[in-house]
């Protein structure tokens, strides 16, 4: 039931137009490719971007994928992870199976899943300044260049 | 005092029925988010763990599928939910000149049984037609589609996704079993009972033991009754028995023939002891009628009586499931079971006799047993 309600209501957010608007409150979906790999933040998709209402420091998760569907293998430098707009205090920390790693090597055909904390500095709009309305957590992957995720900040 | 703590009783039974279907509602919302705005996929918040486990992409050993076709980056996610599954898809379109999807034309096919089965499913973006979508390079789309009943992974250890381009390039999303795990055992729930009641004995006690004894009941007794679940455990149910059809020979009676019918109406809770066996809790309000006559309809001097009293319902059903699976009626669930129920009417509705002299009011116990013969849908 709750499927068909889900699907009623994504054909009305289509059909209506404001399919746009629905990343206003829940992270927007990216696939793409950095050189051979494939990556998605489809399992950060469906969690809401975090709200935002004052200035400050805004702690958020990023939900990635990334599957290495060629021979070789590569290095994710987990430990490295940086946002931009930059984070000043905390370093992004990155999990997977909820334990912190830095480094993971992903092999030929394998899919890493992980998740990266990230204390964000998101400014309000005011007079002298754009206020932050999208969050890009990268992914440094050697010899590659970085993988992005997306997180949207909604007020 | 009898009359005035049963309308107390039915009440409260009332209220406490609205504040648990007020508490079911929170619990699982009707509205297609939750109260953080997350979408759900059956009953299945999704889970930074594998969608599906033991389902597994052939080619990445994992949950998630990640392939390249008809110049489409596809990712598909299998979910596997309490009543429904669903398959994610994620696509982006890699290539330097817009790609057609038809609408509507995804399928998935099932294995060892190679079923094809239709999906449905909605689009996440804007700008489609009623019939073709068109994705531009570099443009990305998500959807849902909707898997069909549960009961189609019996046995299965892969499922393909698959849709067409415009231009006739077929792509296929696969999803196999690869674990040693044991393979997905779905029961096919219904969602929607009618039963038919047959009860051999109908156990009186009160006063309406009193006016009971006094007649001859030989007529089967019976009824049937229908359940509509809200989820895989919790429903509503109404029942109507007919529990007293008799006849007396004696002149001094008010009434030469009697009929009683026993309904109720209420919250049940229903519970899978096994593959085949189930049980079901319920409790509610009922209301018993009783009808008197005398005499005959065309002739002189024909009593025709009704009166009412209402009470509280327990019950209690055992089934064992002969089959789970459609048949040619498109009926999931054939089942045969015990049933019980207490019923305490309480002292409100009473007749008047010929002398026109109120009789006891209509009140007790009444106990009754049976067998049920269940049809889900």
């Amino acid at each position: 039931m709750k499927m068909r309600i889900v699907f009623v209501w994504l054909a009305l957010a289509s059909a209506c137009g404001c399919a746009s608007s629905r990343g206003s409150y829940l992270n927007p979906y990216a696939i793409g490719k950095v050189g051979p790999l494939r990556y998605s933040n489809s399992l950060n998709y469906f969690e809401r971007s975090p709200e935002v209402r004052s200035t400050g420091y805004s702690s958020m998760k990023v939900h990635g994928l990334i599957e290495n569907p060629s021979d070789d293998s590569y290095k994710i430098q987990l430990g490295d992870v940086w946002t931009e707009p930059k984070t000043v205090y905390e370093p992004p920390r990155c999990r997977i199976d909820h334990q912190v790693v830095s480094t993971v090597r992903i092999g030929p055909g394998e899919v890493v899943d992980f998740v990266c904390e990230v204390d964000v500095y998101v400014g309000l709009p005011k007079q002298f300044s754009e206020p932050t309305r999208r969050v890009v957590v990268m992914v440094p992957v050697d010899g590659l260049s970085p993988v992005p995720f997306y997180i949207d900040v909604t007020r | 005092m009898t009359e005035h703590v049963t309308k107390v009783l039915s009440l409260a039974v009332m209220a406490f029925l609205f504040m648990l279907e007020a508490g079911h509602a929170n619990l699982e919302p009707l509205s297609h988010a939750d109260s953080r705005g997350h979408p759900e996929f059956s009953g299945l918040r999704y889970s930074k763990t594998d969608p599906a486990p033991g389902w597994q992409s052939i080619y990445s050993n994992r949950a998630v599928v990640f392939t390249e076709q008809c110049g489409l980056l596809i990712e598909g996610q299998l979910f596997i939910g309490r009543r429904d599954s669903g398959v994610f898809l994620g696509l982006q379109n890699n290539s330097n000149h817009e790609v057609r999807i038809q609408r509507g034309s995804y399928s998935a096919l099932f294995f060892p049984s190679d079923q094809d089965v239709p999906l449905s499913g909605s689009w996440t973006v804007e700008g489609f037609d009623s019939k073709w979508l068109s994705l531009s390079p570099n443009r990305s789309i998500t959807q849902v589609l909707e898997l069909p009943n549960k009961g189609r992974f019996n046995g299965t250890d892969r499922i393909v996704v698959v849709f067409a381009t415009e231009d006739g390039c077929q792509v296929s999303v696969d999803f196999q079993e690869t674990s040693n795990q044991p393979r997905w055992n779905f029961r096919n729930l219904s969602r929607f009972d009618f039963i038919l009641y047959s009860t051999a004995e109908v156990l009186i006690g009160g006063a309406t033991k009193d006016l009971y004894d006094k007649y001859e009941f030989d007529s089967p007794r019976g009824g049937f009754g229908f359940r509509y679940f809200l989820s895989p455990r919790h429903g509503i149910y109404m029942k109507l028995m007919n529990v007293a059809d008799g006849s007396s020979e004696d002149d001094d009676l008010d009434f030469d023939r009697i009929s009683g019918t026993l309904s109720s109406i209420g919250y049940i809770h229903r519970r899978f002891l096994s593959d085949r066996h189930m049980f079901y809790f319920s409790f509610g309000l009922s209301e018993l009628i009783l009808r008197g006559r005398k005499g005959s309809f065309l002739g002189d001097g024909y009593i025709d009586q009704t009166t009412r009293s209402s009470g509280l319902s327990l019950g209690a059903d055992y089934e064992w499931v002969m089959t789970n699976e459609l048949n040619f009626i498109g009926v999931g669930d054939l089942a045969i079971g015990v049933s019980v129920e207490l019923d305490y009417i309480g002292y409100q509705g009473g007749f008047v006799t010929q002398d026109g002299e109120p009789t006891p009011r209509i009140g007790g116990l009444i106990f009754t047993p049976g067998l049920s013969f269940k049809f889900g849908f």
